[in-house]
């Protein structure tokens, strides 16, 4: 019973890390319906920074915040570069670019630091618990509360904020929200600031979860989040941090207890063709 | 005489070989209600797009209380206070009636980085926004979804919107197109109940008796050009307006 339990807090622990990831990918798609593939190689960078400004620094929290503004620059980089001059093409443009961008990262990633996976060994400044034999682990509890503070303030913002109503806006038609004073260029760029620094401490959080960091750390979650988003329902973000849970716990409790020999990465995209047969909106998308 | 409020000089907008609207010129004085008449695609709405910055004239200039406008981004233009409607209603759907008008009120906040992160809906935001809804007759559905609403209310869910935008102008594209004939009449007493409180409205309409019962001057577009200005009863009477748009001449023939 009590490894059941440990699985289950492991499975919530990736399915946290998996809805930090697609967050940045649903709010991306939200206001410029872009499958946004390069999120995942923000992700990737993300991990190398705080690796690289903890093994330089030795400070966490220099990490966490070092990286999420590498990985926002970057992020409005790639909108402003990529993305922005390209929206005037079908939306399959904009997608091949961003393909092509992730594929560059990866490359790059692999030249700047080499074609090794490095450790993260990080010592979170959160104790080890232990409930009547259940055992927490502190990178356990990390994740959790970070992940439980950033839906926090992104609830915040985009319900309470003249921010989030704004993007709200802007996500349901980009030239009414123009005729209504919004300046729909800098919401986007805001968006990719937020979706590509919560990008950056999800990069952290796994590199330290697996204590691993390697250039193509990015191509899983890449296609996982996208199908992760399908299944949400596209651009909800609460359906999208819906299905990441599910997904985590899932695949958590399929290699934990199934005895045959499935690939667990394929758990996600055997969810997404179920859901799209039953809801082709998403679990939490408004059908049209 | 009134200086002009806005003055359009010698635009024109080509799309590739299309030259959806060529060398216009018109005036716009203040107070006044001004209609833009015109068969479908006669660069009507192109030329709005062109006032409201949502196109770049390819050539010609726009000039809004001794300012130039033209090519300026579309938020920048509403916050000079142009407000404008769109053909096609597009409401914001997944919001509520209120909301909608308080995305408006929100106008000069989302250019200034410091002033987005407040929470919206300010008790003055909300009062000011209940006052417009009041008077264009949509106060009860306040908290009802946009989404939901019947055609008659879209629209007067856009002249709001656009009421507390153009504080100075409102462009309203085609807002008595589909409505019902109860709806028109009440549709005209809030425009010129609008035109009252002295702000300045361009209109595009389809409907002539509205149009010639609404405008004090009307200015007729065909193939992109004007091929007509001057008041209604001129318009009526005209040969040119009459051959390009109407073909015969009962329709002009208003009581």
């Amino acid at each position: 019973m009590n490894t059941f339990f440990e699985q289950l807090l492991n499975g919530i622990a990736m399915g946290s890390i998996y809805a930090l990831v697609t967050l940045g990918l649903t709010l991306v798609y939200g206001v410029m319906r872009i499958l946004h593939v390069a999120h995942a190689a923000v992700y990737t960078v993300g991990a190398y920074m705080g690796l690289f400004l903890y093994s330089s620094t030795g400070s966490l929290l220099l990490a966490f915040f070092g990286a999420s503004i590498g990985c926002a620059i970057l992020g409005v980089g790639i909108e402003r570069f990529v993305y922005f001059p390209l929206m005037k093409y079908p939306p399959f443009v904009p997608l091949i670019g961003s393909i092509a961008v992730m594929l560059s990262i990866e490359e790059i990633m692999r030249l700047i630091a080499g074609p090794y996976i490095l450790t993260f060994p990080a010592k979170l400044p959160f104790p080890d618990l232990s409930f009547s034999g259940i055992y927490v682990s502190s990178t356990i509890i990390a994740v959790y509360s970070i992940t439980a503070l950033i839906l926090l303030v992104l609830w915040y913002i985009s319900s309470r904020t003249e921010l989030g109503l704004a993007m709200r806006a802007v996500s349901q038609d980009i030239s009414i929200s123009g005729a209504m004073g919004i300046n729909s260029h800098l919401i986007v760029s805001i968006t990719f600031v937020i979706g590509s620094a919560v990008a950056a401490i999800a990069g952290i959080l796994v590199g330290i979860y697996y204590n691993q960091v390697y250039p193509t750390m990015g191509a899983v979650p890449a296609y996982k989040t996208l199908a992760l988003i399908v299944v949400g329902g596209l651009g909800s973000v609460s359906g999208g941090v819906i299905a990441s849970m599910i997904l985590g716990v899932a695949e958590t409790m399929l290699i934990g207890y199934a005895n045959i020999p499935f690939p667990r990465d394929a758990l996600a995209f055997i969810a997404m063709i179920g859901v799209l047969m039953w809801r082709s909106e998403g679990i939490m998308g408004s059908s049209r | 005489m009134v200086a002009p409020i806005l003055t359009v000089n010698g635009i024109s907008k080509h799309f590739g070989g299309l030259k959806a609207v060529e060398n216009v010129d018109f005036q716009v004085f203040p107070g006044e209600i001004l209609g833009i008449l015109g068969p479908n695609g006669a660069g009507k709405t192109v030329l709005f797009n062109m006032i409201s910055g949502v196109y770049r004239p390819t050539e010609g200039t726009i000039d809004f209380r001794g300012e130039r406008i033209e090519g300026l981004p579309s938020h920048l233009v509403a916050r000079k206070g142009i407000g404008r409607t769109f053909q096609i209603v597009k409401p914001f759907t997944s919001l509520t009636v209120l909301q909608n008008v308080l995305v408006a009120k929100g106008i000069m906040k989302y250019g200034h980085l410091s002033r987005i992160w407040g929470p919206w809906g300010s008790r003055k935001d909300i009062n000011e926004a209940k006052e417009i809804l009041e008077r264009v007759g949509l106060i009860e559905l306040a908290d009802r979804k946009a989404g939901l609403l019947p055609l008659g209310n879209l629209r007067r869910l856009e002249i709001a919107r656009a009421l507390v935008v153009g504080h100075t102008m409102l462009l309203l594209d085609e807002s008595f197109s589909g409505l019902r004939h109860e709806e028109i009449g009440r549709l005209e007493a809030l425009i010129r109940d609008i035109r009252d409180s002295g702000r300045t409205i361009i209109l595009i309409e389809h409907n002539m008796r509205v149009t010639m019962r609404l405008c004090s001057r009307i200015i007729v577009l065909d193939h992109g050009r004007k091929i007509a200005e001057g008041e209604p009863k001129d318009i009526q009477k005209n040969e040119l307006v009459i051959e390009a748009y109407l073909g015969r001449k009962g329709v002009l023939d208003v009581p």
